[in-house]
């Protein structure tokens, strides 16, 4: 193993790496139905769509699976953002009608963004 | 029977329309029922397998007393009692061994009715109750911890093998 990691970048090898393990991460994925770069977002604390060796273990080790992850109110607040006004209905998930844009509020979505050169 | 998502192609198959997954709220992954139609009249057997290959011809719904399974285009109305669904499920939970969910028990005594899942009202109530949103981040973290411990020298090879270059820096994307 080096001695020195870098970060996983989304496509190439994040990708990458969940693909050669299939088994590891089956359950990790199950229903989930979006681009995995983007279901990744609740791990990327440094906001840069990339993964270090610690963000990395931090999605391994959830034992929750990623779609429910997404669905989850409570990721939100780890950027910066309020849960009530990302879950307006408050019922603690994050429909796809709360992930849209709107005027004065950084929605998960319209962070999509951050990271992109 | 099984928990394999792979196994949701099945319903093409011959006989896999009476193949069912179950959701349990105790499980990540979801249960598989066999539907024992031989009780019920021919001509309706037939209308759920021909509705099965439809998609939103059947509808499924769970309640505190059993499993209604309503064939929408005939308007047959097929019902499972509580018993032989928990039965099913207990027999399937044997047979595809998991581990309950990390929040199972902080959750459970919300469930007044002891159904097997919430109600609107009462993940409310989950979400107001500092005790129990306490007891699932608790759970939460001892869980993934326990997974970390159990796995992290796996998890540090499968990254190093994936970080290809090694140098800190993100591979310029390829078809991105």
């Amino acid at each position: 193993m080096p001695t020195t990691m870098g970060k996983l970048f989304r496509r190439p090898e994040l990708e990458a790496a969940v693909a050669a393990h299939p088994k590891v991460f089956r359950e990790k994925l199950r229903g989930m139905n979006q681009p995995l770069v983007r279901a990744m977002r609740p791990y990327a604390l440094e906001a840069d769509y990339s993964y270090s060796l610690s963000e990395f273990k931090t999605f391994a080790a959830d034992p929750r699976p990623l779609a429910e992850v997404n669905l989850s109110v409570d990721w939100v607040t780890k950027f910066g953002l309020k849960v009530e006004q990302c879950d307006t209905n408050d019922d603690g998930m994050i429909s796809p009608n709360e992930r849209k844009p709107r005027a004065g509020i950084a929605t998960a979505t319209a962070d999509d963004s951050r990271g992109k050169k | 029977m099984g928990g394999e998502l792979s196994q949701l192609k099945d319903a093409d198959k011959p006989g896999g329309a009476k193949h069912v997954l179950y959701f349990d709220r105790r499980f990540v992954s979801a249960l598989e029922l066999e539907l024992d139609l031989r009780s019920i009249p021919g001509e309706t057997a037939r209308a759920f397998d021909t509705a099965q290959q439809k998609v939103g011809a059947t509808e499924f719904l769970p309640t505190p007393e059993g499993l209604a399974i309503l064939i929408c285009e005939s308007g047959h109305l097929l019902w499972i009692p509580k018993e032989n669904v928990q039965n099913a499920l207990g027999d399937a939970a044997k047979i595809y061994a998991q581990p309950e969910r990390f929040d199972l028990a902080a959750l459970r005594r919300f469930d007044s009715a002891h159904k097997g899942w919430l109600t609107d009202d009462e993940r409310h109530a989950t979400r107001r109750d500092a005790v129990c949103q306490q007891e699932i981040q608790a759970a939460l973290e001892s869980s993934a911890r326990t997974s970390l411990a159990q796995n992290g020298p796996q998890w540090e090879t499968i990254f190093a093998d994936a970080d290809a270059n090694h140098d800190g820096k993100a591979v310029p994307p390829s078809g991105t």
